[in-house]
């Protein structure tokens, strides 16, 4: 009984996914076991302590417009 | 220069002799002679020895104008370097850039346990969100990226295994992620090496703030905690993580993964992993402008397990801007053993973040947890927790408390209840 009602379920809440995408902006899920989000007690507003970074402000700004327009 | 110099000297030197009485000279004829060739010789000595000082000099001015040449290419090396410092290379391409960044967190906590007989208390890392360690590299050109990720879990005592049998189990250093990437915009993520499956995190969507001592994978505050029967009056050998599970996907192993771009809030997550086992995920993020929503369905497929085939499993969390939330959870096993039921868990959270104080967000939670069937046919696993979360934003810091009761209904047992006090902190570096 289970089992025939799994495809069921399924196929409707991606439907119901499908049409909640309408609408809204798109923002980054953060996992429940994951890194803690937000700034850090020493890296300060990034959270991390980069070690090497070459990316151009250009890149940033183009990786920023790629979020939003998502 | 040279003739002139010998020119003079021979005048000078003539001009001596000639100054010498005619008849001495006469006298002496054969001496002059003699006296001619030794000065002469003397001479010849002295231009070879101006000849050979000229060619020092010559020498030495030689040398001097290279090395003026080199000082100066020293010091424009010196200002190339300096620039190099100051201004790195990829600046000159607005389509290029790298990234590694180093980051990490430490959580640790107090978690006191009582299983109807007694008590214990232990010194244990969270298994919520462990302490570790990694390193995240990233490489652009135009729309591709590259990456590189490498994560190690530093668990001394984590708090899902300790028990009054095992204080201090030894699971201190274990690898997350090793893992590589290539991805752009338009065709997705490739990812492969260890790390997360395509399905992991599908049963964990949460938002309600308390996620770091209060989840789906109900386990992961007191999982090592063995069950005691109070009829036989013994100490079993079933803990609370053989009874309770969220079917979150295939969490981390070696897999090759695939994620399709993102598209109005969804994508697409596939994996063929380790040990025949296959996964796919849907899942969903939007931000409605005072609603969030996250959700999440995955289904995995193992033709190595021993114990079940397919296993379905989703959640999904609502967060109002007013701070109200709710997350739900669920999920479904297809048994392979005949005359076993097939397991299955719902689990439902009600929360509220507060945010009344200057340092950071308060964040209360009430949950639910209900298992069938999962250790055993006809098991009732049940767990209820309250749980308290206070950040301090300028810290990067939680501090949290959370109680959590733990419920088994076995068929010829009388298991006692095991309730949980966990408090502790987690601060990010």
């Amino acid at each position: 009984m289970k089992r025939i009602q799994t495809l069921p379920l399924t196929a409707s809440l991606l439907v119901c996914l499908f049409l909640f995408g309408c609408g809204g902006t798109s923002y980054t899920h953060q996992p429940a076991d994951g890194l803690k989000t937000g700034p850090g007690a020493f890296s300060g507003e990034d959270g991390v302590f980069v070690l090497i970074s070459t990316e151009t402000e250009d890149k940033k700004e183009q990786k920023s417009d790629d979020t939003k327009r998502r | 220069m040279k003739a002139l110099f010998l020119h003079s000297i021979f005048a000078v030197t003539v001009c001596l002799l000639t100054n010498v009485p005619q008849t001495q000279a006469a006298q002496t004829g054969m001496n002059d002679r003699a006296v001619l060739q030794e000065l002469r010789q003397m001479i010849e000595k002295q231009q070879a020895q101006i000849d050979r000082q000229a060619a020092e000099i010559q020498d030495l001015k030689s040398r001097l104008v290279p090395r003026q040449g080199t000082a100066e290419e020293e010091i424009a090396t010196d200002s190339r370097k300096a620039q190099k410092e100051e201004i790195p290379p990829a600046v000159q391409s607005a389509d290029t850039g790298a990234k590694v960044v180093f980051y990490g967190q430490v959580n640790r906590a107090g978690l006191w346990a009582d299983n109807g007989d007694s008590s214990n208390l232990y010194f244990v890392d969270n298994d919520n969100s462990s302490s570790r360690l990694g390193i995240n590299a990233t490489a652009s050109y135009k729309k591709l990226t590259i990456g590189g990720k490498i994560e190690y879990q530093l668990e001394s005592n984590s708090s899902n295994l300790v028990s009054s049998r095992d204080e201090n189990p030894n699971n201190d250093l274990s690898i997350r992620h090793a893992d590589a990437s290539i991805s752009a915009d338009n065709f997705g993520k490739f990812s492969f090496g260890r790390g997360s499956s395509a399905t992991e995190g599908i049963s964990e969507m949460d938002l309600s703030g308390t996620h770091v001592v209060s989840q789906s994978a109900v386990y992961d505050m007191a999982g090592g905690q063995l069950f005691y029967d109070d009829a036989q009056n013994i100490l079993t050998s079933t803990a609370v993580g053989d009874v309770f599970t969220n079917m979150d996907g295939l969490s981390r192993l070696d897999r090759f993964r695939y994620d399709t771009p993102v598209l109005a809030g969804i994508t697409v997550s596939a994996g063929i992993n380790e040990d025949d086992a296959y996964d796919l995920a849907t899942r969903y993020s939007r931000d409605y402008g005072g609603v969030k929503v996250s959700a999440g369905l995955g289904w995995v497929n193992i033709d190595d397990s021993p114990t079940y085939d397919n296993q379905y499993s989703g959640s999904v969390s609502i967060l109002h801007d007013s701070g109200f939330n709710l997350s739900l959870a669920g999920g479904l096993r297809q048994a392979k053993q005949s005359g076993r039921d097939d397991p299955s868990f719902w689990y439902t959270k009600l929360g509220y973040i507060l945010n009344a104080f200057s340092v950071g967000s308060s964040a209360f939670s009430v949950d639910y947890f209900m298992g069938e069937d999962i250790a055993a046919n006809d098991d009732e696993a049940s767990s209820m927790a309250l749980a308290y979360v206070q950040n301090f934003d300028d810290w990067g810091t939680e501090l949290y408390l959370a109680y959590r009761f733990h419920q088994l209904d076995r068929d010829g047992t009388d298991f006692n209840d095991i309730s949980a006090v966990m408090s502790g902190a987690r601060v990010k570096f």
